[in-house]
């Protein structure tokens, strides 16, 4: 269904079972509990290594056709895809990287950003009962706790006339990781500065997730985009931005139909911006 | 705009006397000439509209409608369907997903767009040939802008 996966990428030498699995005990996410939803994770992938689960998903749905709902978990994805060239790094067996595989044949190719909103919503709000405040959507799909990224949603469609035909939605969670290259992420664990448990996360996601799925296929979602405009990174506040143009002074209004940030400009006037149009300066 | 409408216009048009009227709109583009031979090509489709409108319909005794020229075009235009940023490939290091002289199959993918960090491939609703890529790679395309002129009288298509 989907084309074919972009580049051929070789797994690291050094990414032995033994290098994995030090200790030899494998995994919690290997075996993991029934999940207490209707369709959203009762069919599991797990692979222990993998390039990216996205990736691998679209590798399995072209195989076979996998039922609605299937997720697609790994314990190390060592060349996670975050946008354009960039990569998702995660630490081994630290982290939640998993795809959920969806037919939304019901929704319109223009009405695709309500993918975003599910799943940001759906992240955010399960990350609440973790993380009482500081919890934000950084537009389009970033999950932030104060000033640094927790997490990261890669959504990859197939369109066929003018409605999806199937979805692959790909999240990454920094969860139990602690050391990072760079200062700009953070995680679960140094935030609540606690060990979390990867299984309990990954079900009450997963839950969130199929209850939202199941508002968006009835087509009642107004209060989820309340809830993704309430918690938007910066909104309402004079910030700093760039565009091709100049660096100005503007404030988040929200999204457009078509997901666009509109920003209010020092003139008064708003200005909807798709992805790479503007950058977050300060 | 509706098929009244439409005829409403023309009749109005063929009434004041001039000979040639060309309208644009997002939705239509309409142009009007006196005297000319009655022409029963539809050309594309509107995306408001419900039922095609034939050029039969809404002729009257003085005109003769052209609707979106050029006339008698056998190429079908492939429009975006939704706002974002096109891709001819899945990726920069990759070939693109069509070319121009390619046969296409329905469902064969044509290109991605981008948009909020969505990746969208779209497939293809006709099967045919690639006479045209409309767009540059990496440019913003809006909803309904055509991508690509599309020849569904292909070889392969006449066999079927």
């Amino acid at each position: 269904m989907f084309s074919a996966v972009s580049s051929i990428v070789r797994k690291p030498p050094y990414l032995t079972t033994s290098t994995l699995y030090p200790s030899g005990k494998s995994t919690k996410l290997r075996y993991l509990p029934p999940i207490d939803t209707r369709f959203i994770g009762q069919h599991i992938i797990y692979e222990a290594v993998c390039a990216s689960t996205n990736s691998f998903s679209v590798q399995c749905m072209a195989e076979k056709d996998l039922p609605e709902g299937t997720v697609v978990i790994t314990d190390y994805q060592y060349r996670g895809r975050g946008q354009g060239d960039r990569v998702w790094h995660s630490e081994p067996y630290k982290n939640l990287t998993f795809s959920v595989v969806l037919y939304p044949t019901f929704l319109a190719a223009q009405q695709i950003f309500s993918l975003n909103i599910i799943t940001t919503v759906a992240i955010k709000s399960v990350l609440s009962l973790y993380i009482p405040n500081g919890l934000y959507i950084k537009w389009p799909n970033d999950i932030y706790y104060q000033e640094k990224k927790l997490g990261g949603i890669l959504i990859e469609n197939v369109v066929q006339r003018r409605n999806l035909k199937a979805s692959v939605i790909g999240i990454g969670l920094n969860v139990n990781q602690t050391n990072f290259t760079f200062q700009t992420p953070t995680s679960l664990s140094l935030i609540c500065q606690r060990h979390n448990s990867l299984q309990g996360l990954l079900a009450q996601l997963l839950a969130g997730l199929e209850h939202n799925y199941l508002r968006l296929q009835a087509q009642d979602i107004t209060l989820l985009k309340s809830h993704y405009l309430k918690n938007m990174y910066w909104i309402h506040e004079i910030r700093t931005f760039r565009d091709a143009h100049h660096t100005f002074q503007g404030m988040i209004k929200g999204v457009d139909a078509a997901g666009r940030l509109v920003i209010e400009q020092a003139d008064g006037t708003s200005k909807c911006y798709n992805q790479q149009e503007v950058v977050f300066v300060g | 705009m509706k098929v009244k409408e439409i005829e409403g216009l023309i009749d109005f048009i063929a009434k004041s006397g001039l000979d040639e009227v060309s309208i644009e709109t997002e939705q239509i583009k309409l142009a009007v000439k006196k005297n000319v031979p009655v022409t029963q090509q539809v050309v594309s489709e509107f995306p408001s509209s419900s039922a095609p409108m034939t050029a039969s319909q809404a002729i009257s005794g003085t005109a003769a409608v052209v609707v979106n020229e050029p006339t008698n075009s056998p190429y079908i235009e492939f429009k975006a369907p939704m706002i974002g940023t096109f891709y001819k490939a899945s990726s920069p290091d990759m070939p693109p997903f069509v070319q121009v002289g390619d046969q296409i199959q329905q469902g064969q993918k044509l290109c991605v767009i981008e948009a909020m960090k969505l990746f969208n491939e779209i497939e293809a609703d006709v099967a045919g040939t690639i006479i045209k890529v409309l767009v540059d790679d990496a440019s913003p395309v809006e909803y309904d802008q055509p991508l690509f002129l599309i020849d569904p009288r292909s070889e392969l298509n006449k066999v079927k």
